[in-house]
């Protein structure tokens, strides 16, 4: 399916009242919409601040003056423009066995994208295949751009297995305070993604994290003596690959340990300042993105 | 087992097949998972193998192992060849007087018989059924019959005694039935304990009887006055009774007497004004199980009278020792011509013999003519004088006679001058010897018995001697019978009634328990007479002359019998001869069909729970 299609104008309709919070002490570009912590030339009155040396006389307050006959001038909001980078992993395991985890990957990276350009901020996608942080369409910035970028994803391939720590290292342009960093994967993989992440945070970004899981990973329905191949590993040897006999108590082991390891990534969030997500792919995006996004304040 | 459908063994092969699909059958199915990360993850929360896991992985295949296994037995059609259920049996009833004691108003023995009744309706008609009494003589009440309806008619007719059992006899009557069909199980039904019964079933079926018994009556004298003591005991419960005593029909002074448990005490009445008695009677007032041995009886001293006629020209030694017993009562016939042949109990010729031997009572003959000594079965040869001081000798042996007559007599001291040659005495035993010749011989014929002194008192020293009185008081006592030997017997015991010579008949009259009686008479002698039941018994003699005499004995229950406590230590388990009969059992087929359909169910609902805990 393709991901325009999911994004429909109703859809796009309820994305265009909300917007991505970015932390007020980032600092972007101008020409943005986020308000910072410094202060501009916008209408949007914000503090006084005793007259000094050099201020803009054109900013004082003879209102003040007149009560305290001391100068005061008006400070105001200052609105800037912010850089949302996101990562999708592009792996295998987020297609196969399952397609609905990539779909519902790239449909969340083309709405946060969509809520990025139409709060004037600019949007670049990363694709992480292997060790590298592909670009999909370099920086998007209006909507027609966007459009153009993300029918990219119609064609986009999930295959092979991806290394999240190396590729966000490696890539050239992680960003720096300038806005928000969005990374969507199943984190179900080896590599050491909270390395990644303690980068980004070192680089100033915001950080959010979407574990995007399939029905089957959460609840899986299957018994017996399995051969669970890793559908990452291409050698049927690979050590990935596990003979187990699943009984409803590894069943019950293997919820146990998706709990704990999904409450491991919450803990590492929290710990950290970034936001966590974890879905599954069976549940509408727009869950998602207007209640537990909203009630957590990432999207307003 | 034996299988009607060997061929549905063929079905064992599917095994085969099972152990080719488990060999080629992939034991892990391939599923392809977005990671195993958390799989692996997984295995670390798992719960810790537990020891003979494998066999849980073995147990699935076991198990359907088991299920092909019994379809195919099923298939092949199983059954056992059993022995019938009931089988031959061979029913030994207790019929003592112990069986007698009542409780809620039926008796052992009739609960016996309906126990036996029940057996005999579970045996038949399918196998033979035998019925043995063991009563004071074994008998075979019903021998292998196979019809209910007689056997019950016979066991509605079957009595108990008042004896003990003869469980001996009983077991081996029941050996003969186990000859002809060795596997016949052999029932003792009985109300005693027994220590080691083997083969044989035993069935107790006491139930808390208890008996009061009354174990002797004595009398002794004290100051001449006569002291009675009665022994009772208690077998089974604790008891306090009364007792009555009953001299010559008159009751007396009433006794309560209190008895331990399985204990025995004694009664004694010491103050009565009773000098001489007839007959004395204790009797116990308590209500117990087993009323047949609450009262005793014992006798006076009256001695019998025996009638002796006492031939010979004039009055020797011999008729003093004779006229001097208080119980002789002797009629001297000088001429022997009037002597009566018939009516005494002992008929004494001294020197002289009759012409005809006297039909009834014995016979003494001292120093005998030579003349009609063939019409006593010897001859005299003539006079033998011999040396002054030889004395004679036992002939020695064995015999009855020998040993009654010359108890404590010393026949070395009896020395004789002359005496008379016997040359022909072979009927008679030979006593006492002088030299080689007999001079003191013994015969019994016909009941008849006949004692020959071949010398004269006057050529001897024998009536000086203390052995006088001694030989002839054995004499007596060898010849003159009592009509009743004691006056006490136990039931079944064999009662011999001694007829007096001028007897008519003879009749006995009992008086049991309850007020029942009953008599016999007899007109032949002597009476061999066995009482069935526990009571007095008189016997009345009615002579010729119109005269009778009468005597009482008391018949009692065996004491062991009214021991209730005493056990069976020894059973004489019957077995069959070797060689006997090949066994009659009954067989019968019994397909196993339901019982594997079962098995089968079972291990599938089994595999199926392991199915089900393999996949949870």
């Amino acid at each position: 399916m393709a991901v325009t299609k999911i994004i429909d104008d109703n859809f796009l309709s309820r994305l265009e009242a909300a917007a991505l919070y970015v932390r007020a002490e980032m600092q972007g570009y101008f020409g943005g919409n986020h308000k910072t912590n410094s202060h501009g030339s916008t209408v949007e009155f914000s503090d006084y601040q005793e007259y000094a040396l050099g201020d803009d006389i054109r900013r004082i307050d003879w209102n003040l003056f007149s009560r305290f006959e001391k100068y005061f001038i008006k400070l105001f909001v200052d609105e800037r423009q912010m850089h949302i980078r996101i990562f999708l992993d592009c792996s295998s395991s987020m297609q196969k066995p399952d397609p609905g985890k990539a779909l519902y990957a790239m449909r969340l990276t083309a709405a946060l994208g969509f809520l990025a350009v139409q709060n004037m901020d600019r949007t670049s996608i990363r694709l992480i295949k292997g060790n590298v942080a592909e670009d999909l369409c370099g920086t998007i910035t209006g909507k027609n751009a966007f459009y153009r970028g993300i029918g990219k994803l119609d064609t986009l391939a999930f295959a092979g297995s991806s290394d999240l720590e190396k590729s966000i290292l490696g890539c050239p342009s992680a960003g720096t305070n300038n806005g928000l960093t969005v990374i969507i994967s199943d984190f179900m993989t080896e590599s050491n993604w909270k390395k990644a992440v303690d980068y980004l945070l070192y680089q100033k970004r915001q950080v959010m994290l979407v574990q995007v899981l399939s029905p089957e990973d959460v609840d899986p329905l299957f018994n017996g003596r399995m051969r669970l191949v890793d559908i990452e590993a291409e050698d049927p040897l690979d050590e990935r690959n596990l003979k187990l006999r699943v009984t409803r108590s590894h069943l019950a082991a293997y919820r146990e340990a998706l709990n704990d390891f999904i409450g491991d990534i919450k803990r590492f969030c929290s710990s950290r300042g970034a936001d966590f997500f974890s879905v599954v792919s069976n549940e509408p995006i727009e869950k998602l993105l207007f209640d537990r996004m909203f009630k957590t304040g990432t999207v307003k | 087992m034996n299988l009607a459908l060997p061929l549905g063994l063929l079905g064992l092969l599917s095994i085969a097949a099972l152990i080719l699909i488990y060999i080629f059958k992939p034991k892990y199915q391939d599923k392809k998972v977005s990671s195993t990360y958390v799989w692996k993850l997984s295995l670390q929360y798992r719960k810790r193998k537990v020891p003979l896991q494998w066999l849980q992985g073995s147990l699935l295949f076991l198990v359907q192992v088991l299920i092909l296994s019994a379809i195919a037995l099923a298939m092949a059609q199983p059954f056992f060849v059993t022995a019938s259920s009931g089988g031959e049996k061979i029913a030994v009833l207790d019929a003592s007087a112990s069986m007698l004691a009542e409780k809620d108003g039926k008796s052992i023995f009739e609960r016996a018989k309906d126990e036996i009744g029940r057996l005999a309706e579970e045996t038949m008609p399918e196998d033979k059924f035998t019925v043995i009494l063991a009563s004071n003589e074994a008998s075979v009440a019903i021998r292998r019959s196979d019809s209910l309806s007689y056997v019950k008619q016979k066991l509605f007719e079957t009595e108990c005694g008042f004896a003990e059992p003869d469980l001996d006899g009983a077991m081996e009557l029941a050996e003969g039935v186990l000859n002809e069909n060795p596997s016949a199980e052999v029932y003792l039904f009985t109300d005693r304990e027994v220590t080691d019964s083997g083969s044989v079933h035993v069935v107790n079926l006491s139930d808390g009887e208890w008996n009061a018994s009354v174990l002797g009556l004595t009398v002794r004298r004290n100051n001449n006055r006569c002291v009675f003591t009665a022994r009772i005991a208690s077998y089974g419960a604790e008891a306090e009774m009364a007792v009555k005593l009953f001299v010559d029909g008159k009751e007396q002074l009433s006794r309560v007497a209190v008895c331990g448990k399985d204990a025995e005490t004694e009664v004694v009445w010491d103050s009565l004004d009773i000098f001489s008695f007839e007959q004395a009677r204790v009797l116990l007032v308590a209500e117990d199980s087993f009323p047949y041995d609450n009262e005793g009886y014992c006798f006076g001293e009256s001695a019998e009278q025996f009638r002796v006629q006492y031939v010979s020209s004039d009055q020797s030694f011999l008729y003093s020792a004779l006229s001097t017993t208080g119980n002789c009562d002797v009629t001297l016939v000088t001429d022997v011509s009037k002597a009566e042949s018939e009516g005494y109990d002992l008929y004494v010729y001294y020197g002289v013999l009759p012409t005809a031997a006297p039909q009834d009572g014995s016979i003494w003959i001292f120093d005998p003519p030579k003349e009609l000594s063939p019409v006593f079965g010897f001859e005299i040869g003539g006079k033998v004088g011999t040396a002054k001081d030889t004395p004679l000798k036992g002939e020695g042996g064995n015999s009855e006679a020998y040993r009654s007559i010359t108890e404590g007599v010393s026949p070395s001291r009896i020395t004789v001058s002359e005496y008379s040659r016997i040359d022909r005495f072979s009927e008679y035993e030979m006593i006492l010897m002088c030299g080689t010749d007999p001079v003191l011989l013994a015969r019994e014929s016909n009941g008849q018995k006949t004692v020959i002194c071949a010398f004269d008192l006057h050529m001897s020293n024998l009536s000086v001697l203390p052995d006088f009185p001694l030989l002839v008081y054995n004499l007596r006592t060898y010849c003159l019978k009592k009509t009743l030997e004691k006056t006490q017997y136990l039931v079944s015991e064999n009662v011999e009634i001694n007829a007096k010579p001028n007897a008519d008949s003879i009749a006995v009259e009992a008086n049991l328990l309850d007020g029942w009686t009953a008599s016999w008479e007899f007109g032949t002698f002597p009476v061999s007479f066995t009482p069935a039941q526990p009571g007095l018994y008189t016997v009345t003699q009615k002579f010729r002359t119109g005269a009778q005499s009468v005597h009482l004995f008391y018949a009692a229950t065996p004491h062991s019998e009214s021991d209730f406590t005493e056990r069976i230590d020894y059973l004489n388990v019957p077995v069959a001869m070797p060689g006997a009969a090949e066994s009659v059992q009954r067989t019968e087929r019994q397909d196993l069909y339901v019982y594997f359909a079962a098995a089968i169910l079972f291990l599938i609902c089994v595999e199926w729970g392991l199915q089900y805990h393999e996949q949870v």
